[in-house]
Order: structure tokens, then C-alpha cells, then sequence
């Protein structure tokens, strides 16, 4: 009897060893890889700042003022071009109308007409040779757009014809 | 028997005392088994849960680093990069002279002596080079001279470079804030128990790169030394852009000429003229010493203690109070702070603000420049700008406080999120403050500020040109033209400043230099480029707001 309980006893300890074995390995492994884990997430960290530092960087507004200018025919927007609501566009008359106004005889309302551009804008640019045109809003390198951004539209299609070829 | 018995008495009694002892040790072990056991059962069942959520120790949190700067969107202003530091182990350096020579390939600013000098010290540390590039330390590591190390470094960058240079300042080598709000809030960017969590700034990137941009290009076509721009929320103080030209590349401090680092629209105290008119204008209405109806003689010039007071549009007869401010006329302006008295004068632009310095979050505040005593004389320049110097910021806080219904309310750099308490000082009744809005729009209309007018954004403001003191007198050459305007002004929001330092009259002015000619035109440029940014609706104007004020302006004629 007695040397069965020693027997269960020693049993019980040699297993409860290599259990406590099992976890503490167990958990040696689980904190090497969270050591590992955190180590990435920092080295991600700093790529992420690196990344957001580049981005603000590139995103910088004298960046996309000059490339706008480079690449793109646009203009700043002018007061009248802007609505604040759907209610304030005029209706088309015409061929052009839109479906459903005027249909039951009503007269259309008058387009809204058209509002003066900045005066003085104009007659300052014409007096001073363009020197305040920038001042009033339109860029100055207008004039001066250099001609590979006409190149650049003609790659541009390029690319894109050469590429819908590849395609088909 | 009795000898055998006294021996066993004594076995008994060995006996007795080895079994006294087993039981003391049996009942310790017993004991310590029991409190294990209890342990066991208190970490494996009582406190399981609590062991189990505790995530101490678990990640060894990031290394502290001093917090980014965003503007008020989020984007990045300022934020810290990792970039390697090279120092040399002397000891372990083998040939200090050859190392010297090849270092100083690499580095060209380094001299050869001085390296071998500290190559050869015997020293256990000494820094090469702090804050190297990629390329650098590529060419260091191929250079494999044993003894010398890189270490890891926080670099401060600005990755928009000279773009609000002047506020945010600049950080040393070793990352402390020695300008701007890197030194204002150089505690809270640097409290390691604030986490990653930046700082939000009130800037507008966006709107402060137009009134960069504009200013660029106005201090170009006037030929100025430096120009000052500043967008306000009139509202909540809020500062939207504070520019001040030229400026500096916050990575290269050193080069920059401390002209450069010399912020105008804090640091600088100017007379800046007629804008002031506006509170005299204000205060003669709210304190009744004259209504909108009355007026002043201006048909002679004043003279007094040895001053020769006179309007620069003269127009040499009796103007209403609204001609006065239109026209800008000197004399009304001072005639009229004479009604109001110089203490009350004094008292009223000490609650503008303008007596002390700034509270705004910059190391970089100027101080305000007053008369020793206020007599009758300053009382009368001071009416219209003169005698008195304040920094450009001071004054557009003042002018905003005329136009959002008469609360004065410190400028602030800190986005909402980030301000604590805001103190407010009523100025003036909120009828004035409209009374003030309708004038400032008669300014642009029919006064001196007509360059400054957007179609479609009802600009309101006022003009301001002064000589710029120098030697206890005036340079008649050197201006300094300032233009304060607000928009939309039937609902204002925004107040936009101008500043130009010297600038000149080119033929498109027909070579005028006075603030309608250079500061308002460009107030009127930046509020067009700003107003889609800030949201602000292109609307027709209602000219029945102005009537009754525009009515009390006689129409020019023979002009």
C-alpha cells in the first residue's frame, strides 16, 4: 500500500516537473517572440515616421504649387465660380434643357448673369506688365510653362495607347 | 534492574526528545508546504484573471521622443527622425593620423588636425560627427577603421522647410527648443509621461503657405526688406498663418542672417498708423462722445507742441465722423481722441491689449513702445497710429476685437485641444461693433483701402502708412504699410493683416508706396486665395447695410 502512494507520489512529481518544464519553456518562447514582436512594431514605428515625414515632405504646398503649375492648366478658382448649392445653378434653356423644366409652359427662369470678373486685377496686370496679376490671383508662371509639360501629355498618351494595346 | 532501568529511563527520554525534534521540523515543513500550497492556490485560481490581464513588461515601451507639431488638420510641421551619430573609441583607434586623413574625405568640414588630435587623445569617447546622412555612414562603414562607432540620434525635422519658420522656431543639436513654439512649449513637447500624442498648432498649413507665397511675391514687385502677414479667427483668437519675410531654413539656423530670424509680426514694434484710427473711431462711438451723424472740422492743419498735424488726402472742410475714417483724415481723428480725453484713450487700448506684451506662445514677443507721458500731444498722434509702437500682432487682435461684437480675446497659437482657459475683456457694445463693420467696408468701397476689394467676399478694413522712425525723427524714405481687413464683413470671420517694410512705388502704383497701393491690394490677393480654403461663400452683398453710413460721405467730385 504504501509503496503504491510512494509510487503515485513520485509519479505525480516527475510529471508536475516536466510540466512546470513545459510552461517555463513555453512561456521563454512566448517572450522571445513578443521581445521580437515589439522590436518590429518599433522598427515599423520609425518607418511609419519616416514615411509620414516624407509624405508632409511631398505633400508640402510649395511642392504641389510648383508641380501644379508645371503639369496642370488649371487656375486658382475665382469667387464666381463657386456655388454654394444646387438651388443657385441657372437652368439650361434650350435643346440643352433639363429634363422636366418648362415642360408644363412655364416660363424658365433667366440665367443668372454671368459676374463681373475682378476689375482691378485686369487693369492693374495690363498697367503693370503682369507684375500684380500674381497679387490678384493668377499665377505668375503662367507664361512661362515650360514646354515639357506639353511633352508630357504626348508620353503620357503614349504610354496609355501602348498600354491598352498590351491588354488586348 | 535498577542500573537497567535507569538506562532505559534514559533511551526513553533520547527517544522522547529525537521524536520532540522530528515533530518541530515535521510541523515547519508542514507549515511551508501549506503556504505553498495556499499560494498556489491563490495564483492559480483567486488572482488567475488579474495575473493574466497584466501586460507589464510584456513590450518594453518605445523611448521617449520629443512630441511632433501638427497644424490644425493634422498635418506635420515638425517631427523627430532617426539618423546615426559617429563617435570614435580613441583607445582602440590604431593609426589616428591615416584614420584622421580618410575621415576627413568623407567629411570636408572637418579639419585633419583637429581629428587627429582627438583620434590620438587616449580618451575613451569622443564625438567625429553628429547627425550624419544615409550616404555618410555608407562611406564610414567601408572605411573599417576599427574604434570608431555610430550611435543612434533624434534629428528634428521641419519637412516643409522655411514654412512657418517663425513659429515654430528650432531645436538644438541635442533637442531642446531654442526659438519659436519649439521653445515656447518646450516642456509639453518634451514630457515623456505625454506619449506619443503630438501637439496640435492653430495653424492652417494650407492657408499659411497662400500668405507666404503672396508675401514672396509682393516683397519682390515692391523691392521691400520684409513683409508680415497674419489670419486670425476673430472669433477664438485662433491664428490661422503668421508669416513674417524674409526667413530662415529652421535645419540650417546658422547660416541664416539674424535679420532673417527676426520675427516682425511678434517681435517688431511699429507705428503702424491710420489702422489705429479705428479705435478712436470706436471708442468716440461707444463712449458717445460723438455719434455717426457728427463731425469735425478739418478744413486747417493742427499745431501744437511744436507738431504739425496734417491729412494726407486733404480734403479741407468739415467731415462727418464715417468721412474721417474713410478718408483717413489726421485731424479729425486727433480733434476727436481730444473729446475723448487721454485717460480714457489710455484705459481703452490698454484693454485692447496694447499697452503690454503679447500673450501669444512665442519666446519671440516684442514690447510695446509708449509716450513717457500722456499728455495732450500723444493723446492726438496716438489717434491716428503715431507716438506709439506696437507689434503688428497686437494690433490685428485689437482690430479683431472691433468687428466680432466688441470682445477682446487674446491671439493663440494652440489648437482647441490644447488651450486651457481663454480670457475675455468686452471693448465695446456689440451696435458699435457693427457701426465699426460698416465702416471698415466703406473704407474698401469709397476709402483708401479699393485695391484691398474681392468681388464676391465683402472686404472690410483699413489702411495704415507711417514713416518709419529713426533717430528721434522720420525717414520720409522708409515706409511701413500695413492694411488690417476682415471678411465677409456683414458676418466677419477672418481678419487678415499686412505688413510691408519699405516698400517702393513702381509704375504700376504710378509710384505711390502708401498702404493702398501695396499692403491692401495684397490683403485683397491672399483673402481670395484663403476664402475657398477657410470655406468662407462667395455672395452678392447687400449694399442696404452701409446706407445709412454711406450717406453721411459726400460724393466726390472734380477727382
Amino acid at each position: 500500500m504504501s509503496r503504491l502512494i510512494t509510487l503515485l507520489t513520485a509519479l505525480m512529481a516527475l510529471t508536475a516537473a516536466g510540466g512546470l518544464y513545459q510552461l517555463k519553456h513555453t512561456v521563454e518562447q512566448r517572450r522571445d517572440g513578443i521581445e521580437a514582436l515589439a522590436e518590429r512594431i518599433a522598427e515599423d514605428g520609425e518607418a511609419i515616421r519616416v514615411l509620414e515625414a516624407e509624405w508632409a515632405y511631398l505633400a508640402s504646398p510649395q511642392v504641389i504649387q510648383d508641380r501644379a503649375l508645371r503639369y496642370l492648366r488649371l487656375k486658382p478658382i475665382a469667387p464666381h465660380q463657386m456655388a454654394s448649392s444646387l438651388a443657385v445653378l441657372p437652368f439650361r434653356t434650350g435643346d440643352k434643357m433639363l429634363t422636366g423644366a418648362g415642360s408644363d409652359g412655364r416660363v424658365l427662369p433667366r440665367p443668372r448673369s454671368k459676374p463681373r470678373a475682378p476689375e482691378r486685377t485686369i487693369a492693374i496686370a495690363q498697367r503693370g506688365g503682369g507684375h500684380l496679376a500674381a497679387i490678384g490671383g493668377t499665377p505668375a508662371k503662367r507664361a512661362e510653362r515650360p514646354q515639357a509639360a506639353d511633352d508630357f501629355h504626348v508620353r503620357m498618351a503614349r504610354t496609355l495607347k501602348r498600354l491598352e494595346e498590351g491588354v488586348r | 534492574m535498577t542500573a537497567r532501568l535507569t538506562v532505559e529511563g534514559a533511551r526513553v527520554a533520547h527517544l522522547e526528545a529525537a521524536r520532540q525534534r522530528l515533530m518541530v521540523l515535521v510541523i515547519l515543513f508542514a507549515g511551508a508546504f501549506a503556504l505553498l500550497g495556499l499560494r498556489v492556490v491563490d495564483l492559480g485560481l483567486l488572482q488567475a484573471f488579474s495575473i493574466s490581464q497584466d501586460r507589464s513588461g510584456e513590450a518594453p515601451a518605445p523611448p521617449a521622443m520629443r512630441a511632433d507639431i501638427v497644424d490644425r488638420n493634422g498635418a506635420v510641421l515638425a517631427t523627430n527622425l532617426k539618423v546615426a551619430s559617429l563617435y570614435a573609441e580613441p583607445r582602440h583607434v590604431l593609426d589616428p593620423a591615416e584614420a584622421a586623413a580618410r575621415l576627413a574625405r568623407i567629411f570636408p568640414d572637418l579639419s585633419i588636425a583637429e581629428l587627429e588630435d582627438s583620434l590620438s587623445s587616449g580618451r575613451s569617447f569622443e564625438w567625429i560627427k553628429r547627425k550624419l546622412t544615409p550616404r555618410q555612414v555608407a562611406a564610414v562603414n567601408t572605411l573599417g577603421i576599427p574604434g570608431l562607432k555610430f550611435t543612434e540620434e533624434e534629428q528634428r525635422i521641419y519637412p516643409h522647410g522655411r514654412l512657418a519658420a517663425h513659429v515654430l522656431g528650432f531645436a538644438d543639436v541635442d533637442g531642446r527648443g531654442l526659438a519659436g513654439v519649439e521653445h515656447a512649449l518646450d516642456r509639453r513637447l518634451s514630457d515623456a509621461g505625454r506619449g506619443p500624442a503630438p501637439v496640435a498648432l492653430s495653424l492652417d498649413l494650407r492657408v499659411q503657405h497662400a500668405v507666404t507665397d503672396l508675401l514672396a511675391q509682393a516683397v519682390g514687385v515692391f523691392k521691400a526688406v520684409g513683409a508680415g502677414g497674419l489670419v486670425l479667427d476673430i472669433y477664438s483668437g485662433e491664428v490661422l498663418a503668421l508669416v513674417s519675410l524674409p526667413d530662415f531654413d529652421p535645419h540650417h539656423v546658422a547660416d541664416a542672417p539674424k535679420e532673417a530670424r527676426f520675427n516682425r509680426m511678434t517681435k517688431g514694434v511699429y507705428e503702424l498708423g491710420s489702422v489705429f484710427k479705428a479705435f478712436t473711431v470706436a471708442q468716440a462711438l461707444d463712449g458717445g462722445v460723438a455719434s455717426l451723424a457728427d463731425g469735425y472740422d478739418a478744413s486747417e492743419p493742427i499745431r501744437a507742441a511744436g507738431f504739425l498735424i496734417r491729412d494726407d488726402h486733404p480734403k479741407n472742410r468739415f467731415l462727418s465722423v464715417p468721412e474721417i475714417f474713410v478718408h483717413s483724415s489726421n485731424i479729425g481723428a486727433a480733434k476727436m481722441a481730444l473729446d475723448i480725453g487721454a485717460d480714457r484713450q489710455k484705459a481703452f487700448l490698454d484693454a485692447l491689449g496694447l499697452l503690454r506684451p503679447a500673450a501669444l506662445e512665442l519666446p519671440e514677443i516684442g514690447r510695446p513702445l509708449l509716450p513717457e507721458r500722456w499728455r495732450d500731444i500723444a493723446t492726438m498722434t496716438i489717434s491716428y497710429g503715431h507716438g506709439i509702437a506696437v507689434t503688428p500682432l497686437q494690433a490685428g487682435t485689437a482690430v479683431a476685437a472691433m468687428v466680432n461684437g466688441g470682445i477682446h480675446r487674446p491671439a493663440t497659437l494652440l489648437a482647441d485641444s490644447e488651450r486651457r482657459t481663454m480670457v475675455e475683456t468686452p471693448v465695446i457694445s456689440e451696435r458699435t461693433s457693427a457701426n465699426m463693420r460698416q465702416l471698415m467696408r466703406l473704407a474698401v468701397t469709397r476709402g483708401t483701402g479699393g485695391n484691398a476689394d474681392v468681388p464676391g467676399y465683402r472686404v472690410g478694413g483699413k489702411t495704415g502708412t507711417a514713416e518709419k522712425a529713426f533717430e528721434g525723427g522720420y525717414r520720409r524714405d522708409a515706409l511701413i504699410t500695413s492694411f488690417a481687413g476682415v471678411f465677409p464683413v456683414d458676418s466677419p470671420r477672418y481678419l487678415v493683416l499686412t505688413m510691408l517694410d519699405e516698400p517702393n512705388g513702381i509704375p504700376a502704383t504710378q509710384n505711390f508706396r502708401s498702404a493702398g497701393w501695396n499692403a491692401a491690394p495684397l490683403a485683397g490677393g491672399i483673402i481670395q486665395r484663403i476664402a475657398p480654403i477657410l470655406g468662407v461663400e462667395p455672395r452678392e452683398e447687400d449694399e442696404g447695410l452701409y446706407r445709412r453710413a454711406s450717406l453721411l460721405i459726400a460724393e466726390e467730385t472734380g477727382r
